[in-house]
């Protein structure tokens, strides 16, 4: 064999450097700071930011934020309050919490945190919540058309009830029926669900109240809370979703001070918003945390003091080196012909978002009908950019258009179409295209197919636990699928389908 | 299976990692490849350093131009119309003889003197670029297959591809079109490869589909009775094709014509590895060979086509 000159020696040093320093990291946090390889069994923490954004309109400001508590399935472990320049204070106001941002004199965008953690456990049952106190008063007042029709539905409510649950029930039975009767459509289009319930059970004579939820989502942003409706009967309060009629509390929905009127007041501030960022962690690798957050200094690099939106966006970031580690071994070992490179990454992280099975069938879809219309463009005979960006322009008219039919027949996750790499779908289409006209359909075949093999191994990995939990939790992780990556890149062995190839080549002779 | 591995690199098969990393990586110079991605490019190069290619007649740039094409035709009857830049062999337009006004092409379908100019202008579009980027029209003179050929193909002109490496030619085919591969020379999709002994340029055998195969499947001529006429001085062009582009590994096509001989069509800085199945036999070995630097140094084109013959051929 040829002999190894210096700068593949060099080369070989960096690409083992890089290994070794990946897995003495790994074992340090794993030895020093605890953290665990494996997702445990234990149970797992959800960690909730609430950021409130306003424009203060200069002066003082005080906002008043309404403050979650341990309830059913969910026990508060700690929180904290993150409002450079306020003074903050925590005003326990009868039973219910909130908290209190003041500052004498600011202007400009501002932006407030609140972060807590809540443990996914049945310590608390109990619905203990918070004190029933009701809302006698109807929050919305009807003018005489809307209390007419009001009217009616409650009358038709009424009829077939006894007792408050039945007719919140029934209430909701006529709300939610589809198709709507005039008088439902009039009444939906005029008010919030949540506000129109209530209303209607107050005039009922039913002691209901409107409560606020948050769903929980591993690795979501921008999420807002929901409206919910509470109806107390027999001594216990029962949570309704008026927009659904769904009766019960779904497991993942995280109630957000039940009994506050308000969740956010902002006083010498403009376009308040409230806002929350979700992601999910193991008890284990919290205490570590908890210890590090302690500890400053100690680990000055730490993702887990980032604000959970910026950490949610990590989390997804530091798993595109594991789908980008699949590409190189499928091309590079197995010799799978893909379109595009890391077309099948993007794929996945888009996957991860819709479902792999929606998923498929919307790359398929949009993809297929892409290619339709490419080939109608290919006979007008159009400039290259022209032609692109007309295509492009029919993607995006796709997405929209099956995003629609897809919520038409009811299927709900399809609706994360929008999160396919457009631009890139474009390219594909394009590409398959000019493959089509060139090589034939065999060809066009193969590689979408090669293309969503390798998605779907790429998502297969991406979604596993265990992946999810290394690469978020142990960086070192990255600097070893670097060594690999690069080591692969000067694999020049034969790849397993030239083995098929070359198989005349290979016989015993 | 790992005896299986073991045959393959005994018997010196280039695998495309290797072939990638190895030696286009490291031998072919990124800055050159305009030179060969461009045919006008290429043959402009060609004729400076007497490198025999297909007659130019004249080239269009601007769209304008397209009206000046019965001109620069003239009395001609037979050319060939092609982009600079076209890719996988769009947009040729074989033109072999005129029939008063018209004009007869190789498919045996007629076109016009207006159908050509519009066919000028989807070439000037960069309708057939790679990329589809604006593009050059070339027009040539129309090659005259050698006969001796002839009985080997469905439509479409033999293509003879030499791998040069260093300067030597190390490897030879010549791929046949068939009725599947539509008068194209790809062979995968359908053309015949038949492996040239680099001693002499007479068939080894066959393969379509990477599978071997004796007679030609539309014309059923015996495949091993083929020969390339004039392989000396087609090998030492081949060698000449290092000197004129600096590609240290390259692949260069060439069609054999009735009264030209030998003529450069275009050169492939990215040459695949079919060839190895077509004859049966891996480019490593002589690779490794001149790599090695067993091969005299500063020879000219011709001595390295010699020793392609004496010494290159018997390694396999």
């Amino acid at each position: 064999m040829i002999g190894l000159s210096a700068s593949r020696l060099l080369f070989f040093f960096l690409v083992f450097s890089l290994f070794a320093g990946g897995i003495v990291q790994i074992l340090h946090r794993h030895l020093s700071l605890g953290i665990p390889l494996l997702p445990s069994a234990s149970r797992d923490v959800w960690f909730v930011d609430a950021k409130v954004t306003f424009e203060a309109t200069g002066g003082p400001v005080t906002v008043s934020f309404a403050l979650p508590a341990s309830q059913t399935g969910y026990t508060l472990l700690g929180e904290t309050l993150v409002s450079p320049g306020y003074g903050v204070s925590l005003l326990p106001s009868g039973g219910l919490r909130r908290a209190e941002w003041t500052i004498a004199d600011t202007d400009g965008t501002q932006k407030l945190y609140y972060k807590a953690q809540f443990a996914a456990d049945n310590l608390i049952v109990s619905s203990s919540d918070s004190p029933p106190s009701l809302a006698l008063e109807p929050p919305l007042s009807l003018d005489e058309v809307d209390q007419a029709a009001a009217q009616e539905v409650l009358t038709e409510a009424i009829e077939k009830s006894a007792g408050p649950l039945s007719l919140t029930r029934q209430i909701l039975k006529i709300l939610t029926r589809s198709p709507p009767t005039q008088t439902v459509e009039l009444l939906r289009t005029n008010f919030e669900p949540a506000d129109l319930l209530i209303t209607l059970l107050t005039q009922g004579g039913v002691a209901a109240r409107s409560v606020f939820g948050l769903e929980l989502e591993d690795g979501r942003r921008r999420k807002r809370l929901e409206s919910f409706v509470e109806v107390f009967a027999d001594g216990e309060l029962h949570l309704f979703d008026p927009a659904t009629g769904a009766e019960g509390r779904p497991d993942n929905v995280l109630l957000w001070a039940p009994g506050a009127l308000s969740i956010l007041d902002v006083q010498g501030g403009r376009n308040s918003d409230l806002t929350f960022s979700i992601l999910l962690q193991e008890e284990a690798a919290l205490k570590s945390v908890l210890t590090q957050l302690d500890d400053l200094g100690q680990d000055d690099f730490s993702i887990y003091r980032l604000p959970l939106e910026e950490q949610a966006l990590l989390k997804g970031m530091f798993l595109i080196p594991i789908g980008v580690l699949v590409v190189v071994f499928i091309r590079v070992i197995i010799g799978f012909r893909t379109s595009g490179t890391f077309m099948p990454v993007l794929l996945a992280i888009a996957f991860i978002q819709t479902k792999l099975i929606p998923g498929l069938i919307g790359f398929v879809l949009i993809v297929g009908t892409g290619l339709i219309v490419r080939s109608y463009l290919s006979t007008v005979n159009l400039l290259l950019v022209a032609r692109i960006s007309a295509t492009l322009s029919v993607v995006i008219g796709l997405t929209i258009l099956f995003t629609l039919l897809s919520e038409r027949m009811g299927l709900e996750n399809i609706q994360n179409f929008t999160f396919f790499p457009l631009v890139i779908m474009t390219w594909t289409i394009e590409r398959m295209s000019i493959l089509w006209e060139e090589e034939g359909p065999k060809e066009v075949l193969i590689q979408a197919a090669g293309t969503l093999v390798v998605a779907v191994i790429a998502y297969s990995l991406m979604s596993t636990p265990i992946v999810r939990h290394l690469s978020f939790n142990f960086l070192g992780l990255q600097l070893v699928i670097l060594s690999l990556i690069l080591l692969m890149g000067q694999y020049t062995g034969y790849r397993v389908l030239e083995l098929h190839r070359f198989r005349s080549l290979g016989k015993d002779v | 299976m790992f005896n299986f591995i073991k045959r393959l690199r005994k018997r010196g098969i280039l695998s495309m990692n290797q072939r990638n990393v190895r030696y286009i990586g490291q031998y072919n110079d990124r800055r050159l490849y305009p030179l060969v991605d461009d045919k006008l490019k290429t043959k402009l190069l060609a004729t400076e350093h007497n490198v025999n290619v297909p007659g130019l007649i004249g080239t269009i740039q601007y769209y304008h131009e397209t009206r000046l094409i019965d001109r620069i035709i003239g009395q001609r009857s037979g050319f060939v119309i092609k982009p600079a830049r076209g890719s996988g062999g769009k947009g040729i337009l074989v033109i072999v003889g005129s029939k008063g006004e018209a004009y007869l092409r190789s498919n045996g379908s007629v076109v016009t003197l207006p159908d050509i100019r519009r066919h000028l202008s989807n070439i000037l579009s960069g309708l057939y670029s790679l990329g589809g980027s604006q593009d050059v029209a070339i027009i040539e003179e129309l090659i005259h297959s050698d006969p001796r050929l002839e009985p080997y193909t469905h439509e479409g002109v033999p293509d003879i591809r030499v791998i040069v490496f260093k300067g030597f030619p190390v490897m030879a085919m010549i791929r046949l079109a068939t009725r599947q591969s539509a008068g194209r020379a790809n062979l995968h999709q359908g053309a015949v490869g038949v492996g040239l002994d680099l001693a002499a340029g007479r068939a080894l055998g066959g393969v379509q589909f990477n599978a071997p195969i004796e007679i030609h499947p539309d014309t059923g001529a015996t495949l091993k009775n083929l020969f390339i006429p004039k392989w000396e001085e087609l090998l030492e062009l081949s060698a000449k094709c290092f000197d004129m582009s600096n590609f240290g590994y390259l692949g260069c096509d060439f069609v054999l014509d009735e009264s030209h001989g030998p003529l450069l069509l275009e050169l492939n800085a990215r040459p695949g590895l079919a060839i190895q199945i077509a004859n049966q036999s891996g480019l490593l070995l002589a690779l490794n060979h001149i790599e090695q630097g067993r091969a005299p140094k500063n020879l000219s084109p011709k001595q390295r086509a010699s020793y392609a013959i004496d010494k290159l051929a018997k390694l396999s």
